[in-house]
C-alpha cells in the first residue's frame, strides 16, 4: 500500500464567539489522501468543509490535531519550513472575482509565485508565466489584462494557473466551479481532471454540488456540523451510502432521468447551530431514524466494508428503513 | 384546453445605461396557461429574469425598455394599463419569489407585517384579520406561527425563503414566478423549498413560471420548458420531450456538460465559447459562434420557431428541413 501523500488526524478548529461560546467548525477530523488521488468534500453551508481547506493551507491556525505532508507535521512548522511546504501545496478558490488582486495584470499575478519563492526573474520568469499560462489554457493577450477585464471562466484559469505555477503535489480545489455558468463549469473539470493526469497531483475537492464530486473524485468525505459522518470510494457512496444524512442528501438532488423517479427524503428543520453542538449524534434532531440513544452518545466512524467507514448507531437498517 | 393566463407576444427588452444599449430579449413568445408549471433554462445573461421583470412590469425605469411587443393577461394588454391597475395585479394575481431571501425581505419590519402587507392592501382585511391569516400561511410553509413577530435576520436561509413565498402566496395568486428560488440554498432545505412548490401548486392550481439554471429543478417539477439563449427562447416543450430529445445544439450542449448522479463517469462535453453578450450579440443565430453544426447560413439567418409536434417547438437552422 503507497503512503498517504497527505495525512488529517483529529484535525480541529473552534472559534469563539464572544457571549455564546465556542463554535465547532472542524471537530475531530481524520483522513487520508494519497498520491494522485482526489478525495471529495461535501456537506452542506457551515458544515466545516471549507475550514478543513483552509486550516490545510495554513489559512487558519487549527485548535487541534496533526497534518501530515510528507511525514512532517506542518501545524507543528515554523515559518520558514512552511515557505518550502507552501510550494507543494496551493489551494483554488471558489470566486474568481475576488480571488484575484485587481490592481495587477494577470501577468504579474502569475510572477508572484516564482518571485516568493525565488524562483525564476527576468527573461526565464517571463518564460515560466507564459508557460503555466499556456498550459491552462489561457492565451498570451490574457497576460495583459487585469482580472476585471475577464470573465468568470477565464478568471478562474488564472486561478488554477496561479496554484499549478510552482509545480505542487496537492492542492485544495474549494468550490471552484460554483460560480460559473454550466457551459463553463464543463471546462474547469475537463483541465482540472486533465492537469492531474499531468502533473500527478492529489486534489481535496470541496464542493456542495454532489454531481461534481462524483465526476471528479476517487473517494468522498461527508461532512455534517464539523465532523466527517461518512467515507467511501465515489462509487461505494453514490450507489451505497449508510449513513441516513447521506442518504437524504443524495436523494435530495433534483435529477433529469425520466425513467427512474426515486423518492425523494425530505428532512426536517435546518442545520442546527455548530456554537457548543449538544452531546449525541448531530444528526439526530433531524434524522427520520434516530433512537433515545442518538441523542445521548456520540456515533464513532466504524469501517462497515473494506474503505468504507460510517458514524451511525443504526447504519445496518438505514437504507431498508430510509428507501 | 386549458385555460391561457399569460401570453407574451414578440416582446423586444433593451437596457440603456451611459451609452450602451444591453438586448435583453430578442423577440419572445410564450404562453402559461393556468395551472401549468413552466421552467424557464438558461446562463446568465440569457434574459430569463428580464422575462419575468416584465410580466411584472418591474424593469428598472427608464433602464429597462420594452420597445417591441406586449404582454398580456387573461386577454388583456399589460403594457397599456395604468400604474393603478398594475397595482392590483402586482401581489394580487401575479406574485413574484426573488432568488436572494436575504435582500428581498425588509430587514425593518417582521416577518408577519410583511406577509400580511399584501392582505391588508389587496384583500382590504384589518391587521387583526391580516395577521390571522399570516400566522396561517406560515404554518403552510412549514414555521411555527409564534415567529410572526420576528425579524428577518432571525431566520435561516431557508426560512426566509420560506418567508417569501409564504407573502407570494399570500393573496392566493393566479400565477407565481420564482426567480432561483433554490439558489443560495442548501441541498435539503431545496427540497423542502420544492416540495412545498409542488404541494402549494397542486393545491391552489397556481401557474408557476420557475426560473433556474438547474435542469433537475425542472425535470422535477415543470411540465413545460422553454430554453433561452441570448435573449431568444431557442427550444419549446414538454420537459420530457425537450430533455430526451434536445434539438437545438445548446440544449443538448447544456444537457452533455452536467454531470451525473447516475450511470457511467464519461468526460464532460464543455460547449466552446462563452455566453452570449447582449452588448455584442452576433448576427444570425445567437448561437452560431459556439455551434461545432454552425453553416452559413446560420451566420446570417435568424432561425425561427418550428413546431416539430405539439409538445416540441425549436429555432434551429439545422432542424427546418
Amino acid at each position: 500500500m503507497a503512503e498517504p501523500l497527505v495525512s488529517i488526524k483529529d484535525l480541529k478548529m473552534y472559534f469563539d464567539v464572544p457571549g455564546k461560546g465556542k463554535l465547532h467548525a472542524v471537530d475531530g477530523v481524520t483522513f487520508d489522501i494519497m498520491p494522485n488521488e482526489t478525495v471529495g468534500l461535501v456537506g452542506e453551508s457551515g458544515c466545516g468543509k471549507s475550514t478543513v481547506g483552509n486550516v490545510l493551507i495554513g489559512l487558519l491556525k487549527a485548535t487541534g490535531g496533526q497534518v501530515i505532508f510528507e511525514g512532517q507535521d506542518i501545524l507543528q512548522m515554523k515559518r520558514k519550513g512552511l515557505n518550502e511546504v507552501r510550494k507543494k501545496m496551493q489551494i483554488i478558490f471558489q470566486d474568481p472575482y475576488s480571488s484575484l488582486n485587481p490592481r495587477k495584470a494577470v501577468s504579474t499575478i502569475l510572477s508572484e509565485p516564482f518571485q516568493i519563492h525565488h524562483m525564476a526573474h527576468g527573461e526565464s520568469l517571463q518564460k515560466k508565466v507564459k508557460e503555466i499560462a499556456n498550459s491552462v489554457g489561457l492565451e498570451d493577450y490574457v497576460l495583459e489584462k487585469y482580472p476585471h477585464e475577464l470573465d468568470g471562466g477565464k478568471r478562474q484559469l488564472v486561478g488554477i494557473a496561479r496554484a499549478l505555477a510552482l509545480g505542487p503535489k496537492f492542492v485544495i480545489c474549494d468550490e471552484p466551479v460554483s460560480a460559473l455558468d454550466v457551459s463553463v463549469q464543463a471546462t474547469i473539470i475537463n483541465l482540472l481532471i486533465e492537469m492531474q493526469k499531468k502533473m500527478g497531483l492529489s486534489y481535496l475537492f470541496v464542493s456542495h454540488d454532489l454531481s461534481v464530486v462524483r465526476h471528479i473524485s476517487n473517494r468522498v468525505a461527508v461532512m455534517y456540523l464539523g465532523e466527517i459522518i461518512e467515507f467511501a470510494d465515489t462509487d461505494e457512496i453514490f450507489a451505497n451510502a449508510h449513513h441516513p444524512y447521506s442518504i437524504a442528501l443524495l436523494s435530495a438532488v433534483p435529477k433529469i432521468n425520466f425513467e427512474k423517479r426515486t423518492t425523494r427524503i425530505v428532512l426536517k428543520g435546518d442545520v442546527p447551530s455548530p456554537i457548543n453542538p449538544a452531546p449525541g449524534c448531530r444528526f439526530a434532531p433531524r434524522c427520520p431514524i434516530a433512537q433515545e440513544c442518538c441523542k445521548k452518545k456520540s456515533p464513532e466512524l466504524q469501517e462497515i466494508a473494506p474503505g468504507h467507514t460510517v458514524a451511525c448507531h443504526f447504519w445496518e437498517d438505514a437504507r431498508s428503513k430510509m428507501l | 384546453m386549458k385555460e391561457e393566463l399569460i401570453r407574451i407576444e414578440n416582446l423586444w427588452v433593451e437596457y440603456h445605461s451611459g451609452g450602451a444599449v444591453a438586448k435583453a430579449l430578442n423577440g419572445i413568445n410564450l404562453t402559461i396557461n393556468k395551472g401549468e408549471a413552466l421552467g424557464l433554462v438558461g446562463e446568465s445573461g440569457a434574459g430569463k429574469t428580464t422575462t419575468a421583470l416584465s410580466i411584472m412590469q418591474l424593469l428598472p425605469r427608464e433602464v429597462g425598455r420594452i420597445t417591441q411587443g406586449d404582454i398580456f393577461y387573461h386577454g388583456e394588454s399589460m403594457l397599456k394599463k395604468k400604474d393603478k391597475e398594475m397595482n392590483t395585479i402586482r401581489g394580487n394575481k401575479i406574485s413574484m419569489v426573488f432568488a436572494n431571501p436575504l435582500t428581498s425581505l425588509n430587514p425593518v419590519f417582521t416577518v408577519g407585517h410583511q406577509i400580511a402587507m399584501g392582505l391588508r392592501k389587496h384583500q382590504k382585511l384589518s391587521k387583526k384579520e391580516a395577521a390571522q391569516e399570516a400566522a396561517k400561511l406560515l404554518e403552510t410553509v412549514g414555521i411555527a406561527k409564534y415567529r410572526l413577530d420576528d425579524y428577518p435576520h432571525q431566520f435561516s436561509g431557508g426560512m426566509r425563503q420560506r418567508v417569501g413565498i409564504a407573502a407570494a402566496l399570500a393573496c392566493s395568486p393566479e400565477v407565481l414566478i420564482a426567480d432561483e428560488p433554490t439558489t443560495a440554498l442548501d441541498v435539503t432545505i431545496q427540497a423542502q423549498i420544492l416540495e412545498l412548490m409542488k404541494k402549494l401548486q397542486h393545491e391552489y392550481d397556481t401557474s408557476l413560471i420557475m426560473i433556474t439554471h438547474n435542469l433537475g429543478i425542472i425535470a422535477e417539477l415543470c411540465e413545460k420548458v422553454a430554453i433561452m439563449y441570448g435573449g431568444e427562447i431557442v427550444e419549446y416543450g414538454s420537459v420530457q420531450e425537450v430533455f430526451e430529445n434536445p434539438l437545438h445544439w445548446y440544449t443538448y450542449g447544456l444537457l452533455h456538460a452536467i454531470p451525473q448522479l447516475e450511470g457511467e463517469r464519461k468526460p464532460l462535453e464543455s460547449i466552446p465559447g462563452l455566453v452570449a453578450n447582449a452588448q455584442t450579440l452576433p448576427e444570425g443565430c445567437k448561437f452560431h459562434p459556439r455551434c461545432a453544426h454552425c453553416t452559413e447560413k446560420c451566420k446570417t439567418t435568424i432561425p425561427t420557431m418550428i413546431r416539430i409536434s405539439d409538445n416540441h417547438y425549436v429555432a434551429c437552422c439545422g432542424a427546418e428541413v
